[in-house]
Parts: C-alpha cells; sequence; structure tokens
C-alpha cells in the first residue's frame, strides 16, 4: 500500500444526550487496478437524523459503494470508466442494497435516508462522488481547496440523501487526472470548522495539523493516530462549535 | 482614485458565523392588555431570554425581532439571544393586527435575503402571534398572505390567543395545519419558556429532521 490514512465516526454531544447512536459511518478500502496500481477508495455517510434506519443505513451504503468501486476499478487501468453513468450505476446499486434492507425490515425506504460521499485515488486519476452535505477535500501543499460545496437546501437543516427519488439527478461526480497526494473526506458535523461559509473557501488551518501528523506515519492505517483524532473529535473544543455526529477520512500518498 | 471600499460584512455575523433560526414575536398592546395581562408579557420575555442563555449553541442561532401593535412598531429588529435586551411594553391602543402580520412578513423575507447576503445559512423562521383581541384593520390579505407563505415553506406562523381572543378569525388567519392556541390564563411564563425550547429543538436540527412544535403542555388550554 503507498497510503497512509486514518478515519473515525463519533457520536455529536446532542445525541449523546438523548442516548442516541452515532449516525455517521467512515469505510476505507484498498483495492487494485487492473495492472496492480494501489488506488485508495474512501467513504462516508451521514444517516438523516428522523430517519430511524439511518445508522444501519449510513454504514450499508458506505460499505457496498467502496466493495462495488472495488470491484469496478479491478478490471481497468485508469479511472476514467468510473465517472459519470457508470458512477451513477454504482449509486443505484446501493439504493437498491437499501430498498432490500427497508423490504426485509418491512419499513419504508426513508427510515433509510442518508448522504453518501467517496473518493478512489489511483496513481494518476481520481473520481470524486457525493450526494447530500458534507465535503471533499485535495491536499495541495499547504491548501486543501474543497470538491463540491456542500449540498444544502435553503433551510441549514435540508439536505438531499441518497434515498430521494431523484436522488441519482443530484449525484455531483467529477473524475480529474492528477497524481493526488492527499485527500480528505467530512460528513457536515466538521463543515462550519474546515469551510469558510461566507466566503466558500477551505479554513486550511484546519487541515495543516493532522495531515502534518499523518505524513509522519508509516504507511498503512494509522491506528495509533486514529485514537487522537477520535479523542479530539470528542473534545469540548470541537463539541463547542458542533453538537452533530462527525466524521473524518484523512489519506496521505507515502 | 481611491481603491473602492472592499466588501465588509456586517459586524453581527463576521462575528457570529453559526446559522440562525429568525423568530418574530408578534405581541398585542392595545389597550386591553393593560395592567396585569402586559406585566405577565414583559415577565415572560424576561423568561425567554433567561431560557436560551442556557443553551450555549441556541443562544447564538436564535435571531429575535419583536413588533408591537398597535400601533404596529418594531420595538426590537433582529438580534440573536445574548445580545437581546427585553422591551418593557406598555399597553395603548387599538389592534391593527393585519398591517402587523404584513411587517413580521416582510421582516422574515428581508432578514433571509441578508443571511444569502452573507452566506449565513439560516433556519425556516418563524413568526408568533399573541393576541388578547380581534383585529381593527382589513386582515383578510394578512391571512392570504399568511397561508401562501406557509404552503411555499417561507415561514411557520403559530397564534396564541389570551382571554378575549377572536378564536373564529385567529382560525381563520392560522394555517389550516397549525390551529390556534388559547393561553391558560396569564401563564406568559410557561409560554415563553415553551417557545424557548421549541427554538432551541430548531437551532439544534440537522439535515432531514421535519421540527414540528411539540404539544403546548402547562400554559394551554386545549
Amino acid at each position: 500500500m503507498d497510503w497512509r490514512y486514518l478515519f473515525a465516526s463519533v457520536p455529536g454531544s446532542s445525541h449523546l444526550r438523548r442516548g442516541a447512536h452515532c449516525d455517521d459511518a467512515s469505510v476505507v478500502v484498498e483495492g487494485h487496478l487492473a495492472n496492480g496500481s494501489p488506488v485508495l477508495i474512501a467513504a462516508v455517510a451521514d444517516g438523516a437524523g428522523t430517519a430511524s434506519r439511518s445508522s444501519v443505513a449510513s454504514k450499508l451504503a458506505c460499505r457496498v459503494l467502496t466493495a462495488q468501486i472495488s470491484e469496478a476499478v479491478s478490471i481497468i487501468d485508469d479511472l476514467a470508466p468510473l465517472d459519470g453513468d457508470r458512477a451513477r450505476s454504482l449509486v443505484a446499486h446501493v439504493v437498491d442494497q437499501l430498498n432490500r434492507e427497508a423490504d426485509r425490515e418491512g419499513v419504508a425506504i426513508r427510515e433509510y435516508a442518508t448522504t453518501l460521499l467517496a473518493a478512489a485515488v489511483g496513481p494518476k486519476d481520481v473520481v470524486f462522488l457525493q450526494i447530500g452535505d458534507g465535503a471533499m477535500f485535495v491536499g495541495e501543499g499547504d491548501d486543501y481547496p474543497w470538491v463540491f460545496w456542500p449540498q444544502h437546501g435553503e433551510y441549514a437543516n435540508t439536505t438531499n440523501f441518497i434515498t430521494d427519488r431523484d436522488a441519482l439527478n443530484r449525484l455531483e461526480v467529477d473524475h480529474v487526472r492528477a497524481e493526488i497526494k492527499e485527500v480528505a473526506l467530512m460528513t457536515d458535523g466538521l463543515e462550519r470548522l474546515a469551510l469558510n461559509f461566507r466566503d466558500q473557501v477551505t479554513h486550511d488551518p484546519f487541515f495543516a495539523p493532522p495531515f502534518g501528523q499523518l505524513r509522519q506515519q508509516a504507511a498503512g492505517h494509522c491506528i495509533w493516530l486514529e485514537q487522537g483524532l477520535e479523542a479530539w473529535l470528542k473534545s469540548d473544543l470541537v463539541n463547542g462549535r458542533t453538537d452533530d455526529d462527525k466524521t473524518l477520512i484523512l489519506a496521505s500518498r507515502v | 482614485m481611491f481603491p473602492q471600499k472592499p466588501f465588509e460584512p456586517p459586524k453581527e455575523f463576521f462575528d457570529n458565523p453559526e446559522q440562525r433560526c429568525a423568530c418574530v414575536l408578534l405581541l398585542d398592546t392595545s389597550g386591553s392588555m393593560a395592567g396585569q395581562p402586559i406585566s405577565a408579557v414583559n415577565d415572560g420575555i424576561r423568561a425567554f431570554k433567561e431560557a436560551l442563555m442556557t443553551d450555549e449553541l441556541a443562544v447564538k442561532r436564535v435571531d429575535l425581532a419583536i413588533v408591537t401593535f398597535g400601533p404596529v412598531e418594531i420595538v426590537r429588529d433582529f438580534q440573536t439571544a445574548d445580545d437581546f435586551q427585553p422591551p418593557t411594553l406598555e399597553a395603548k391602543g387599538d389592534t391593527p393586527m393585519g398591517e402587523a402580520i404584513r411587517q413580521a412578513i416582510t421582516m422574515v423575507r428581508n432578514r433571509k435575503d441578508t443571511y444569502k447576503e452573507n452566506r449565513i445559512a439560516y433556519y425556516r423562521p418563524w413568526i408568533f402571534l399573541i393576541t388578547d383581541g380581534a383585529p381593527t384593520d382589513a386582515w383578510k390579505s394578512a391571512a392570504t398572505s399568511v397561508h401562501e407563505g406557509e404552503a411555499a415553506k417561507g415561514f411557520n406562523f403559530f397564534a396564541v390567543g389570551v382571554e378575549g381572543a377572536n378564536l373564529e378569525t385567529l382560525k381563520e388567519i392560522s394555517p389550516p395545519n397549525r390551529q390556534p392556541v388559547m393561553l391558560k390564563g396569564l401563564n406568559f411564563r410557561e409560554l415563553f419558556i415553551w417557545l424557548s425550547s421549541s427554538l432551541s429543538t430548531v437551532s439544534h436540527s440537522k439535515p432531514g429532521d421535519e421540527v414540528s412544535l411539540p404539544h403546548p403542555t402547562g400554559w394551554a388550554t386545549i
């Protein structure tokens, strides 16, 4: 593996007060192209607060999508074929799986409402896809520009979910030919810390310290550093700014 | 030539970029509210502020304005709860409820534009009417605006009648899905504490949360 990475999802302080679960999920998978080159595949999801199965939905969505992408990249030599319609069909498959789960459990699909964001990073190109709020970032030295602006409706408590009827029309997909060195994915719980909404730019100081530490680690899943990330996400410093569930994935090429 | 002055955001949004939940209190201060009722309202507003102050996010997110009638007067323009100073209202005049409602709707619309200009995220605003009488002006067009605004999800409108209020008119003004409620005696304090906790819930809500008002308990007669 030529990536070092860490990820964590922690429940927000308001959920802890109500004894509710964490509705966020995150998954990182190490895949390979047909030619053997490694592909970092990362996904985050935020289940809707009012949906009763949201914590199941976010985990299932991340797991199914990363597995789908891993399979899809194993028979191609670059990520271009994942752009556009292929990306939409991958997400449609995730929705199918959620529909099956809903049928099995005898509940409405809206109880599985969740956002979904994913990145597949190969040696020479990258594919991003996103429905809903939350954000992804690309590291360029000291700058961390965002990929898609978080999808919010008119009101702060409205967004798009993959279970919405017209979700696939709202799916944003981007394929970029570039050697990406660092990526970050987050759910909306951290948006206000990492993004400056007034100027619609990244608040770069948010990323500099954790990426600085990550770069000093050996390749692979940095479990030890991950404990530090979890502790920080649960700290009063972070909870003073947001009471929502929070998820962060950071990955840095070795 | 001097360079043009760069755009500077209003201090309130620069210092506090938190998302906002605008709430207009539309309060009847007509002559019939004189004495005990108006002092109970003033008491209630103080309790309202105190209750909001105990919630560290709501205090930065709930954006309050007070409009009294009559005559129609903006007693407090939008301010977050930490800056909000409870007024001491006096009862006088008639009940131009129609004009007051139109004023509140305009304020809410303008406030949303201000949020957008400053890229401040916001929740659906609240218009909260309290009255002990019946409109003394033309109110039908105001009722239509309330119904249209509710249907377009532009704001939430909620009416509370105090003893003596014309409940039939309030029903016609209120959106069909949110019928007016009668206040039990002068339980303004309980009403405002309930309102504060409802606004706190809204200001903590996440994408996907459909926020409806909790059932009024302890202050309503239904």
